[in-house]
């Protein structure tokens, strides 16, 4: 999994410690969460996303991005 | 949308009484100690102190290093909850063994010895396979 988190913490001028207070998480949650070795619950997801004014398919992307088809009726 | 965090005034309230708690039991154990004769007081003293020192060393750590350092969130939570389960896991194994061992006349301990080992075995697994997955940083 990659995260685009660093880079949208950069753009507001926000430290690990400032989103982890945002969020509710503890700051080593957003150094695993930033290197890609933790896959937070949706609803984390959610709420780092919304802190960061984004949303999260721009947030976070996974490897195997684009395999998926679309099941149409 | 709801916080990922306990609640952390409630989580200072019990670790505060557990630190009351303690103090009163090591008062306790310590006035039985000194007040009782030696064989009334023997065990019930030694329980109470060690107890008590025990809960005045874990609460009063949490007190002094600060609710930052323990605030659960849902990563911890989960990593937690894995390291139980693979300790839990690991003790089912080592009852499995101990079972066979005793069954085939190779190994048979009495309940003390038994006791201590899975009591010694579930606290110390725990701990080192949370460890182990906080630093990995998730269970996967």
């Amino acid at each position: 999994m990659q995260t685009r988190i660093k880079e949208f913490r950069a753009r507001r001028n926000m430290t690990q410690a400032d989103l982890a207070d945002i969020v509710g998480v503890r700051r080593e949650t957003i150094v695993f969460l930033e290197s890609g070795r933790y896959n937070p619950s949706l609803k984390l997801a959610h709420q780092v996303a919304k802190a960061l004014g984004t949303t999260i398919d721009t947030l976070f992307t996974y490897g195997d991005e684009g395999d998926y088809t679309v099941m149409e009726d | 949308m709801e916080q990922h965090t306990q609640n952390p005034g409630k989580s200072r309230t019990w670790i505060t009484v557990m630190f009351i708690c303690g103090i009163l039991m090591l008062g306790v154990g310590l006035i039985q100690m000194v007040r009782l004769p030696v064989p009334s007081s023997g065990h019930h003293s030694a329980v109470f102190i060690s107890a008590g020192t025990v809960m005045v060393i874990l609460a009063g750590l949490r007190l002094w290093k600060g609710e930052k350092d323990y605030m659960q969130d849902e990563r911890t939570k989960k990593i937690g909850a894995y390291g139980l389960s693979y300790s839990w896991f690991l003790t089912f194994l080592v009852l499995f063994v101990v079972f066979w061992a005793n069954y085939l006349n190779l190994w048979s301990p009495d309940a003390r010895t038994l006791s201590v080992l899975l009591i010694l075995m579930m606290g110390l697994s725990a701990k080192i396979f949370q460890v182990y997955l906080f630093r990995k940083g998730d269970v996967e």
